[in-house]
């Protein structure tokens, strides 16, 4: 019965106490808090050092996000690139975890530090390709995807750095 | 003036008073939010207007623009009418709460209550009874399960404390000889009755903020629970009723708390002084609730039940014996 | 029966099981690839390895490769096993390439998953890869050879198991190759499967190349609508847009593989010019608006010229529930004009053929590969019901004999007889290679064809089965043929309801999934006829050519968007149930449709754009808003209660979707005219005086692509679809004196078409032969004497 008396004593003055207390509010608008330098808020798709788009519309970003806010098609873009045909996040629903970052084997999507994109509109806050897409290659200046994989697209068969050339099958030379 | 007829006087205290206590409401939600963030160590409402000042009336806006939804599985007019059942009940309680000493004007002695009852202390938990329904029936018309487990919780606490909060009065009514709330405050003119049963003083309290649904004995609401229980399905000023009904409920049920414990309008300083020292006593009571409201979590559902039943009942009745006993004993007033 | 303890649990296997499959049994799975249960073990993968801890073996072994014998304790989590496991895995990707992300097969890929169970999460091996040139297999199967582990499943399954001779393994050791002599077409009719069986992503499907990932397929278990065997299939889509079919196990009908026709064949469902819209002579109007309006015909007809003016016509390629509701809406309506397929002839045939089977003679497809003796009679398997072909190899690999008795120049995946015989001589040589070899076989099992044989072969075949106690198997025409004919009963013909509506008799006519204007063997006929009704009233998911000429058009679903039941050939009732919700695809509605747009629209709405719906619903709507007592065919579960009431139906309330199916008998059928070969009325002319090449018999045939009503109008598939031409067996051809590849007429009467001429040794003399392509009418002359004439070599 005193524990029970005491905890409410100690609880009320508690709050009276921090009533005193300069709160620690950010006003946010006039007041800004510095950003990390590896702030993640805006999503953007990179392009690889060549200019080329990095997303192989492999759908890991969309299936590892934990509210299905990124869709896409991918399509074969003729020359054996496999491609987006379109793609869209809807940062309504977005919580910005970085999930599909980490989940992307490409490099392609990438959180960027701005995160003042609010809208009116729901409808705007769904950005298509045409607006994430970007001209730079974002955090990693070098990666190409398609250096290491063993599809030639980038290089013919055989010709990337890890490989030894094509198997010549018309001969039984070791 | 033999004109001032006294009905017309009592519409007047009557529209005085309803205009007065919405905007007290209103701005009490204010206080409330503000005196929260601080104790939260943030700011509250500050954007609109200086310090926040006209957030009440954007909030009348916001929600005098909202739309009204209807769910397609209600019961359409008991829906419809549950919010004002609510709100009106707890307006109509402060009928009879003396806000301050009798004023003559033009020779007419005005009573401060709007009528005064013989019966008022009755009235009170009359109309606190009646305000069951309002939530009852708003859970139950809703057509959601979260509406009808809140009505059901609602209605379950309220009668539950309705039983120590009016076991509560009896020691008042006891000391002051009459159930009419003028004579109660008048009795306390030397020493509020606060200082004779400090104990009836305190059951009053808790069961006056668990009749209120506030936290920390908001069961019937339990945002985290029942989504927000009885009002889950309102939405726009019929919500806006259930939520002025609230902070209409803490003004008055402040009031009722000043008025049988602390003296009424009774205070040091001349008569018209006493407007001054009601408000402010209720505003000690009031301030006491939102206090509550940050430091306590809620309580389990069994936990409300047992402190109500085995343990506000039990106390009080001991209290109602002891506070005769000593009341016979030691001659303390009529009794 | 040996028993043996696996992981502390004992359990009993028939002899020669292995135990990898005896701890399946027992619900312990271990990764493996090269093992499968329709191709067997051979331990070239080394995945599968459990500790044998006592028995006749010990150690670490690679549990596919042993039987499972009395006495062997075997753990299959233990520490060395395991290792083995890691290492084994760790191995098999030492040379793969970093293409999960671009490879169709991730997210659905053996190798994936097991990786991840063999725990090797990071690569040590930091030596260059094996790479490979992969070759151009043709438009349905996509090789990226890089990927390879060299379980030897893709050559046992096209060598071993479908019989091909294009595609097999070059090089040895680390150099393996797995592929055809030079790039091109794989040619077997079965060659889709390779992207089944391949555990990796090597082969796989490319009409589904880059298309989407399995885990947003939205699928169902479904049964291929493409021949009359029932295949059973999972059909996949994605936003509304059927992207791929697999093959669904079922041990009593396709076991684990399915035909190309079946897997690439989906493509109908999202063409382009799909019917999406209700329309009312054109202009598109709302379904209610539809259903007023064929209200109001169908009233018209019938308070004008009485409840005989409407007919209507079901077909052998819609759900059983469509056809019986269809057939309940003719009987609210008092109308007898209902048929349920608009090729009279075959529908005579069928309807007698499922009629004399029953539950002692008749086999599943399963059944076949257990034959050892087999006749076929008067069809060719692999054109006709391509999985027929393949069950018939495994019985052969077990040793069957087969004898084909079939006019043309029949092509199986292992060796047999073929006797080159005319319709009219079926029933004899079946008697004679009955009395010379039916003795010593223990399972004979006689298959007969309902497109080339007449009635009489049929019943020969029924009456030879009955008297020597051997199987008995027809081939139908389409999916549902069975339950068509089970409905048409002693019913009129599509032939009856033309003459109705020459006549002047009919006034109405309703298709249901049915096409009198492209499919009739006689189109001018039927497009003559048809323009003298009043109204036409259409229900199909095609866009045909009776859907064209419709007055009132109800768009309807596939199989895959709907639930339903087909009945086999065998007269197994099967459920499938819906993939998903048909409309407009997503992919279709921007870019596609809009050019300048990038993406798919951005508005939304509950409504499903371009929702078609099952053509039950829109009967029984038709049957409601006449005031028609309609509870019978208001919902599925109505219909199958109503048609379970039929004790030749009965069978179906208990079936469920993924089972085994459920055998349904049809009965005697007792009014069946007397049809020969040939339609009554048209019997070929004796040709007086002229000779007997002057008068060839042309029989219509079917192909595997190009001529199956559904999956003609899958893009794919049409692409195997040969040119038109004629077949004749050599010596005619030669005593014509035209040249294999001549540009010739075939002419009967006022009918000619030109095509070229194919001749062969192995064909009928007497007889030509012309597949029913579509632009190319083979149909019309069907049945007739015809002359072949060169126009140009
Ligand atoms: S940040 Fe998280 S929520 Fe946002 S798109 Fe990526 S995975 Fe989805
Ligand atoms: S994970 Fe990366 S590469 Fe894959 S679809 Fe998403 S953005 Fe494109
Ligand atoms: S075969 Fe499997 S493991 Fe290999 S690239 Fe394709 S998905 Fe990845
Ligand atoms: S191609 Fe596929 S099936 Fe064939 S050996 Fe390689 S991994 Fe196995
Ligand atoms: S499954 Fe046993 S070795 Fe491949």
């Amino acid at each position: 019965m005193s524990g029970l008396l005491t905890g409410l004593f100690e609880a009320f003055a508690t709050t009276l106490r921090e009533m005193f207390r300069k709160p620690v509010t950010i006003q946010y608008p006039e007041e800004k808090k510095p950003l990390s330098a590896r702030a993640r808020w805006r999503i953007v798709l990179t392009r690889d050092p060549e200019g080329e788009e990095r997303c192989v519309a492999c759908y890991l970003c969309s299936a590892v996000c934990p509210v299905s806010c990124i869709s896409m098609q991918s399509a074969d873009r003729g020359d054996g690139r496999r491609y987006p045909e379109w793609f869209r996040i809807n940062f309504g629903r977005c919580i910005l975890c970085g999930m599909c970052e980490e989940a992307c084997p490409t490099l392609a999507i990438q959180l960027t530090p701005d995160y003042e994109f609010c809208k009116y509109k729901a409808l705007d806050m769904v950005y298509e390709k045409e607006d994430l897409l970007i001209d730079g290659t974002g955090k990693d200046r070098e990666y190409n995807f398609y250096k290491h994989a063993g599809i030639g697209v980038v290089n013919p068969k055989g010709k990337n750095p890890d490989e030894y050339g094509p198997v010549d099958i018309r001969s039984n030379m070791p | 003036m033999n004109s001032c007829a006294p009905w017309l006087i009592i519409i007047i205290k009557a529209f005085l008073i309803l205009f007065v206590t919405l905007t007290l409401a209103a701005y009490m939600v204010l206080a409330e939010r503000k005196l929260l963030a601080r104790m939260q160590d943030r700011y509250g409402p500050n954007r609109v207007g200086p310090f926040g000042l006209l957030q009440p009336l954007a909030d009348v806006i916001k929600l005098i623009t909202k739309e009204d939804i209807l769910p397609t599985q209600a019961d359409k007019f008991i829906y419809l009418i549950a919010p004002g059942v609510v709100a009106g009940t707890v307006l109509l309680t402060f009928a009879v709460v003396p806000f301050g000493a009798p004023v003559k004007i033009d020779g007419v002695t005005v009573q401060m209550p709007v009528i005064d009852l013989n019966v008022g202390a009755l009235y009170f938990l009359a109309m606190s009874s009646l305000g069951v329904y309002g939530v009852a029936l708003a859970g139950w018309s809703s057509g959601s399960k979260y509406s009808l487990f809140g009505g059901i919780r609602g209605s379950a606490q309220m009668i539950s404390y309705e039983l120590s909060m009016g076991l509560a009065l009896v020691p008042a009514v006891m000391l002051a000889g009459s159930f009419s709330l003028n004579d109660i405050v008048a009795a306390q003119s030397r020493v509020p009755f606060v200082v004779y049963s400090p104990l009836a003083f305190a059951i009053f309290l808790i069961s006056v903020a668990a009749e209120s649904r506030r936290i920390p004995f908001d069961l019937a609401e339990a945002e985290n629970e029942l989504v927000a229980g009885y009002h889950t399905e309102y939405s726009g000023m019929r919500f806006g009723l259930f939520y002025i009904g609230e902070y209409v409920n803490i003004i008055v049920l402040s009031a009722l708390a000043v008025t049988f414990y602390l003296g009424g309008w009774h205070g040091p300083g001349p008569l018209w002084l006493s407007f001054f020292w009601f408000f402010l006593k209720a505003a000690v009571i009031a301030f006491f609730f939102i206090w509550m409201r940050a430091t306590l979590p809620r309580l389990r559902y069994d936990q409300l039940m047992h402190l109500g039943w085995k343990f506000l009942v039990p106390l009080s009745l001991a209290n109602v014996l002891l506070t005769g006993f000593l009341a016979l004993m030691f001659h303390w007033r009529n009794v | 029966m040996p028993k043996l303890i696996i992981d502390g649990l004992e359990v009993e296997v028939p002899e020669g099981t292995n135990v990898l499959e005896a701890a399946k049994k027992l619900g312990i799975v271990i990764p493996h690839f090269c093992y499968h249960s329709a191709m067997g073990a051979v331990g070239a993968c080394r995945l599968c390895a459990m500790k044998f801890v006592e028995g006749p073996v010990k150690g670490v072994q690679v549990s596919c490769m042993i039987k499972a014998q009395d006495g062997m304790v075997v753990e299959t989590a233990d520490p060395d096993a395991m290792r083995a496991r890691r290492m084994v895995i760790e191995w098999l990707m030492t040379n793969h390439p970093h293409d999960c992300p671009v490879c169709d097969e991730g997210g659905m890929c053996l190798l994936q998953d097991y990786t991840i169970a063999g725990g090797h999460g990071i690569r040590r091996y930091k030596g260059k890869k094996r790479t490979y040139i992969s070759q151009y297999l043709g438009e349905f199967i996509e090789q990226e050879m890089n990927r390879c582990i060299q379980c030897y499943r893709c050559h046992r399954f096209y060598r071993d198991y479908a019989g091909g001779d294009d595609f097999g393994t070059k090089r040895i050791a680390n150099r393996t190759f797995f592929g055809r002599f030079k790039d091109g077409w794989l040619e077997s009719e079965f060659a889709g499967n390779l992207a089944d069986v391949c555990p990796t992503g090597v082969f796989t499907d490319k009409t589904y190349h880059f298309r989407a990932r399995a885990w947003e397929l939205e699928t169902a278990p479904s049964v291929c609508p493409h021949c009359s065997l029932g295949c059973n299939l999972i059909p996949g889509a994605k936003l509304r847009e059927l992207l791929v079919i697999k093959a669904r196990e079922n041990l009593k009908v396709n076991g684990w593989f399915i035909c190309d026709r079946g897997r690439f064949g989906y493509r109908f469902a999202s063409r382009p010019d799909r019917p999406r819209k209700f329309t009312l002579n054109g202009q598109e109007k709302s379904r209610d608006e539809a259903t007023k309006a064929a209200v109001g015909i169908i009233s018209d007809a019938v308070a004008k010229y009485g409840p005989g003016s409407v007919a209507l016509a079901g077909s052998p390629r819609t759900s059983l529930e469509n056809n019986f509701a269809l057939k309940k809406l003719a009987s609210l309506l008092n109308t007898g004009n209902i048929c349920f397929s608009i090729d009279p002839l075959r529908d005579r045939k069928e309807r007698r053929a499922i009629s004399l089977l029953d539950a002692a003679d008749s086999r599943s497809l399963q059944d076949v590969a257990f034959s050892d003796f087999i006749i076929v009679v008067g069809t060719d398997p692999v054109n006709e019901a391509p999985m027929l072909a393949l069950m018939m190899r495994q019985a052969s690999l077990k040793g069957a004999r087969t004898a084909v008795i079939d006019p043309r120049p029949v092509k199986l995946p292992f060796d047999f007889t073929h006797i080159p015989a005319r319709p009219e001589e079926f029933a004899e040589k079946l008697t004679g290679l009955l009395n010379e070899a039916a003795g010593d076989s223990k399972n004979p099992l006689i298959i007969c064809g309902t497109n080339i044989p007449g009635i009489d072969a049929i019943d020969a075949c029924s009456e030879a089965a009955g008297r020597l106690n051997c199987g008995l198997f027809y081939t139908l025409s389409s999916a549902n043929s069975f339950g068509a004919a089970v409905l048409a009963g002693e019913g009129p013909d599509f032939e009856d309801i033309l003459s109705g509506i020459e006549s002047g008799g009919i006034r109405v006519l309703i298709a249901l999934e049915s096409d009198p204007l492209g499919r009739y063997s006689g189109e001018e006929r039927a497009s003559r006829a048809l323009k003298k009704l009043d109204s036409l009233i259409v229900m199909d998911y095609l866009p045909t050519e009776t859907v064209n000429a419709a007055n009132a058009l109800f768009p309807t679903a596939a199989y895959a968007e709907m639930d339903g039941i087909f009945i086999n050939n065998e007269g197994r009732a099967q459920c499938f149930s819906r993939a998903y919700i048909p409309g407009i695809p997503v992919n279709y509605m921007g870019p596609k449709l809009k050019p300048p747009e990038l993406h798919p629209p951005r508005e939304f709405s509950p409504e499903v754009p371009g929702r078609s719906f099952p053509a039950w619903e829109y009967l029984g709507d038709i049957a409601r808003e006449m005031g028609l007592d309609c509870c019978e065919m208001e919902t599925l579960s109505a219909i199958r209660a109503s048609l379970s009431h039929d004790p030749r139906f009965a069978a179906i309330a208990g079936l469920y979707p993924e089972s085994e199916g459920a055998l349904i008998t049809a009965g005697p059928v007792d009014r069946l005219q007397a049809y020969g070969p040939f339609p009554a009325g048209e019997k070929p002319d004796a040709g007086e005086g002229l000779k007997p090449v002057d008068r060839l018999l042309l029989y219509a045939t079917d192909l595997t692509f190009g001529t199956e009503e559904i999956s003609v109008y899958s893009d794919k598939t049409q692409l195997r679809a040969p040119e038109p031409y004629v077949m004749i067996n050599r010596e005619d051809a030669k005593e014509l004196g035209l040249n294999d590849g001549d540009w010739v007429k075939v002419a009967s009467g006022s009918l000619g078409i030109s095509c070229a001429l194919k001749t062969s040794a192995s064909c009928a003399k007497g007889a030509a032969f012309a597949p029913r392509l579509t632009g190319f009418d083979a149909a019309a002359l069907s049945g007739k004497t015809i002359r072949i004439t060169r126009e140009r070599v």
